[in-house]
């Protein structure tokens, strides 16, 4: 069985990301047994929810579902509504609150738009929770952008410390068209893994440390999806095809090294 | 537990699909993974029989026939039928076992025409054959010149049916122990009547270390060419216009990259803030904290 769930993986990993959820749905259909593992472990893009109570908008994931329902993190609802739908206690449920208000502020600082969602959920030593930003660029049909980051946490506590065991995964998809290029799609998704102990005055300080800990590891990940997606692809489609003769590169680095040799033996001869 | 089983038909139409959409250089991975997770079932084999056809001819994979020549290209243009195959520059015919990309019982292309003769085929359309071969073998060595003058590792076949000669050129680049893997394929055609000259230049690439991107870009090209005489004059013009039509597409793309990063990408999420520098997360949870417990 773990070796059929480890195909199915490897499966996701290597077909078009621009089709993850289509992938998705038809791998649950054709290997039904690994439903719950593939939905938890394979991350599909955001979608957008509005909270009945609040008129917010939200976002929804594997990680605020239960059964057909969402919860709302303005309302702490679900809907459709559940009467005993899991919710996190009541001081995790406050550490929630002020983590979505703290990471709307982020939101707004880096992204200037979109929406964010945070969730946390009871664990038996700590709380685990995942932080959700979405934000889409559309105005110009012509040329789109659409960012996910989906970061999932676990902490501990010890004593006047707290551990922290971070997965994040940014999905990235852009595509533009005109009439020089046609149609050019560059989607995907990278995942990035991060551990960190940090001081533990006071409950409250979680956010900080969380939040501090995601930025720095969404930072690191831009950097890395501009080399991955704009550098490293780019370069590989110039390795297919030379927009310069390869004979006149050839004959180039011929001269330059002849060159090169008629150097070293001219300082050669002047140093003897 | 138990679970509903999809019909046969669904199961083929999904498996299909993830075949069909292999990254370069990956569909054995891709096959692996698939048969590991329908398992051993004769119908689902029959049907992945006829996807890899449909993957290799779309694809344009390549074949060696001999050690030292170079590949031929399995694909629409090259088909006859019963999984044989022809590469036009080497004038041979063999049979491609698609679950393995290999080539078998390879012959020369000529024996058959020969057999042909003896039965008494027209004279004139023999003239006739003559003159398309004599257009097709100089396409082929202009394109294959220039595809070794611009492709790495590119590989160009000329085909001719009836008017219409099909240029079709493929440059792979594996790197799986870097995790990348790329694909340019190109296909055209002229008409030698209308001189109406089409094509499509389609570009892959998979980057998979800690993660999965790809690139997807398409392009169709439609325009007429000026009409010449002669078949080297024909085919000076013919590749001329592919190597303009590639280079516009490529620099396009450029330009695509360039914008993407330059603009999209940039407007999704800030490097940092207006402020130029990191949040101050301890103001910012003490404040919404604060908020919090004042709320009661």
């Amino acid at each position: 069985m773990a070796d059929q769930l480890d195909c199915a993986l490897d499966l996701m990993r290597r077909l078009p990301p621009q089709n993850t959820e289509d992938n998705l749905a038809s791998l649950v259909d054709l290997a039904p047994h690994l439903a719950e593992e593939l939905l938890s472990t394979v991350d599909q893009p955001l979608r957008v929810q509005r909270c009945p109570k609040t008129g917010r908008d939200y976002l929804v994931c594997d990680y605020n579902r239960d059964g057909d329902a969402y919860r709302s993190p303005w309302s702490n609802e679900y809907d459709p509504p559940l009467v005993d739908g899991s919710v996190p206690s009541s001081a995790l449920r406050k550490l929630e609150v002020a983590a979505n208000e703290a990471f709307d502020t982020y939101r707004e600082m880096y992204y200037e738009g979109g929406i964010s969602s945070v969730y946390f959920w009871d664990m038996d030593a700590g709380f685990a929770g995942v932080v959700l930003i979405k934000k889409v660029n559309d105005a110009d049909a012509a040329i789109t952008g659409t960012w996910d980051s989906i970061h999932v946490f676990e902490t501990s506590e010890r004593s006047r410390s707290a551990h922290y065991k971070l997965t994040s995964t940014i999905m990235l998809y852009t595509k533009t068209e005109n009439s020089a290029l046609g149609q050019m799609n560059l989607s995907g998704s990278l995942t990035r893994q991060a551990e960190l102990t940090c001081v533990l005055d006071d409950y409250s300080a979680h956010i900080g440390n969380i939040g501090s800990m995601i930025e720095d590891m969404e930072s690191k990940m831009r950097n890395a999806l501009q080399q991955v997606y704009f550098g490293k692809t780019r370069d590989v489609i110039n390795d297919l095809r030379s927009l310069d003769s390869l004979d006149t590169i050839r004959q180039q680095s011929q001269m330059q090294k002849e060159l090169f040799t008629k150097l070293l033996e001219r300082r050669a001869t002047t140093d003897n | 537990m138990e679970y509903e089983e999809i019909s046969l038909e669904e199961k083929l139409r999904i498996v299909s699909g993830f075949l069909l959409d292999s990254p370069p250089g990956e569909v054995a991975d891709v096959l692996n993974d698939i048969r590991a997770l329908v398992g051993e079932d004769e119908a689902v084999e029959q049907g992945l029989l006829d996807s890899l056809r449909k993957y290799n001819t779309e694809q344009l994979t390549t074949v060696k026939l001999a050690d030292q020549s170079a590949p031929a290209i399995v694909c629409e243009a090259a088909s006859l039928g019963d999984d044989r195959y022809i590469d036009p520059s080497t004038k041979k015919t063999f049979t491609f076992d698609h679950r393995s990309q290999t080539a078998l019982d390879v012959q020369d292309a000529n024996a058959n025409e020969e057999n042909e003769e003896g039965e008494g085929e027209g004279g004139e359309e023999k003239d006739e054959d003559e003159e398309a071969e004599s257009y097709r073998h100089a396409i082929q060595t202009a394109l294959a010149a220039y595809t070794a003058d611009r492709y790495p590792e590119g590989v160009a076949a000329v085909f001719v049916t009836a008017r219409t000669m099909t240029m079709v050129l493929v440059g792979n680049k594996y790197n799986p122990k870097n995790f990348w893997n790329g694909r340019w394929r190109s296909v055209w055609t002229w008409h030698r009547d209308t001189n109406v000259f089409r094509g499509t230049i389609t570009t892959n690439v998979h980057y998979y270390e800690d993660g999965n991107v790809q690139l997807a870009s398409s392009k169709s090209i439609e325009e007429s060419v000026a009409s010449t005489s002669t078949p080297d004059t024909v085919a000076e013009h013919i590749v001329k216009r592919v190597a303009h039509a590639e280079d516009e597409y490529q620099r396009g793309l450029n330009a695509g990259y360039a914008q993407l990063s330059g603009h999209t990408f940039k407007s999704l999420r800030r490097t940092l803030p207006v402020t130029r520098s990191k949040l101050n997360w301890d103001k910012i949870a003490n404040y919404t904290i604060g908020a919090e417990l004042t709320k009661k």
